[in-house]
């Protein structure tokens, strides 16, 4: 057997995976794999809208636009719409806009200062989620790692280092950079919230390529399948 | 027998759990029957898709409205027409006379679809990729003809299938992946789409 065999098994393998999902018969895990194959390779998208062709072919339902892919455009439009309601969400009752307002500022430059705001929470939030990441892989490197951490204290330091950069315990230092208002010197307890919502959204997409990357090796069938998601960590060293 | 309701139901549940890839793929198993569906209202081709889409972006906002008394496919379907009818109302154009029932999508749905409503520019490409399909389909080894005709047509699910043929599960599984990559290795020249 070559060695380029176990590639070429594991694409044919995912892309049995989509034919078994589009039938509504696969199980979490394969659904899992052809969703994130989808997201990620267009050749592997492009397939499952030919094997949606041949069964309306078969059904005898082709029809004009059947060459026509809006399929992007609507998911795209769904981003955007997403991302308006979150901003809206989050940002509707800015202390500042108020501010502004009972100043008697004009409407244009109300919405540019929001709009500077709203940017400035999003880089604050951002640095914060950044922050707190690079803070959880520092105190959780990979096994090789640590044991040279044992006889380098020194690059144990790092996360302190940041904490005093930032002018605050959160490391939140970017925002000053185009964000000047004393009404966010401090973070707001819905800032940290958020912050800590986005902490939570990485580590569930952590959590979520360690189950993608066990549900690949349960596919290949080879001896890793038989390892229980408590050792799911021991992949770090892979 | 197994029907749309059973599976989509997984991506369905998915959607609302928020994966949004989930509903990417549901885009991609009807946008070319909802897209035919508008153009039994709309006329313009820039117009059906342009309805298309949002009645697509419209049924995802509302999905958590959808209990799953009706096929995904069937609710869809009611709101494209809706959002079809919608659109020749505010352009100021008269709605079609012969029309299908919301109400009556449901009887009109047969094993795995409603039909889409027929429209007279089937053209050559639609006839020439269905010969193609269907020559290929006929020069597949029994099993996997058998296998993909009993899924794609009579709507099966891969347990019945599987009791049909007198096989496992799983050999289904690779009946139908084997028939639809004989068939896309055909197809996909026409197509205009390598690899």
């Amino acid at each position: 057997m070559s060695e380029k065999d176990p590639q070429i098994s594991a694409r044919e393998r995912l892309k049995e995976s989509l034919s078994v999902s589009l039938d509504g018969h696969s199980n979490d895990l394969e659904l899992r794999r052809v969703l994130d194959g989808i997201s990620k390779d267009d050749e592997l998208r492009s397939l499952a809208g030919r094997y949606q062709l041949i069964g309306d072919a078969v059904r005898g339902e082709v029809n004009q636009f059947s060459n026509v892919d809006i399929s992007k455009g609507v998911m795209a439009a769904i981003e955007q719409g997403d991302v308006d309601t979150t901003l809206n969400q989050k940002f509707s009752d800015s202390p500042r806009s108020s501010v502004n307002g009972s100043n008697g500022n004009s409407k244009s430059s109300n919405v540019i200062e929001g709009l500077w705001v709203s940017l400035g929470k999003v880089a604050m939030a951002a640095s914060v989620a950044v922050a707190i990441v690079v803070g959880v892989r520092n105190s959780n490197p990979p096994a090789d790692v640590q044991l040279m951490a044992v006889n380098e204290p020194v690059t144990l330091t790092q996360p302190v280092q940041l904490a005093h950069v930032g002018q605050n315990d959160y490391g939140a230092s970017g925002i000053r950079a185009g964000y000047n208002s004393k009404l966010h010197d401090s973070i707001t307890p819905e800032q940290l919230a958020y912050a800590q919502s986005l902490a939570d959204r990485a580590t569930r997409e952590r959590f979520h390529a360690y189950a993608l990357q066990h549900a690949e090796l349960s596919a290949m069938g080879n001896g890793q399948s038989i390892l229980s998601f408590a050792r799911l960590t021991s992949f770090d060293s892979q | 027998m197994v029907d749309s309701q059973d599976s989509d139901q997984q991506l369905v549940d998915r959607v609302k759990q928020g994966d949004k890839k989930a509903y990417d793929v549901l885009v991609i198993k009807y946008q070319h029957r909802i897209l035919g569906l508008v153009g039994g209202y709309v006329s313009d081709f820039q117009e059906v898709q342009d309805v298309t889409q949002e009645a697509f972006i419209k049924a995802y906002r509302a999905l958590d409205k959808f209990r799953g008394d009706s096929s995904f496919y069937t609710w869809l379907y009611r709101i494209a027409v809706n959002t079809a009818k919608n659109h020749l109302v505010s352009k100021g154009r008269r709605l079609p006379e012969s029309d299908i029932d919301v109400h009556d999508a449901d009887f009109l749905e047969t094993a795995t679809t409603l039909r889409v409503v027929d429209t007279p520019e089937r053209n050559l490409y639609c006839d020439e990729i269905e010969q193609v399909i269907h020559d290929v389909i006929q020069r597949l080894p029994d099993e996997l003809r058998t296998a993909v005709m009993l899924r794609e047509f009579d709507g099966l699910s891969y347990e019945e299938i599987a009791d049909v043929m007198d096989c496992p599960v799983g050999t289904v599984r690779s009946r139908i992946f084997r028939a639809r990559e004989a068939i896309d290795r055909e197809i996909r020249p026409l197509l205009g789409q390598g690899g």
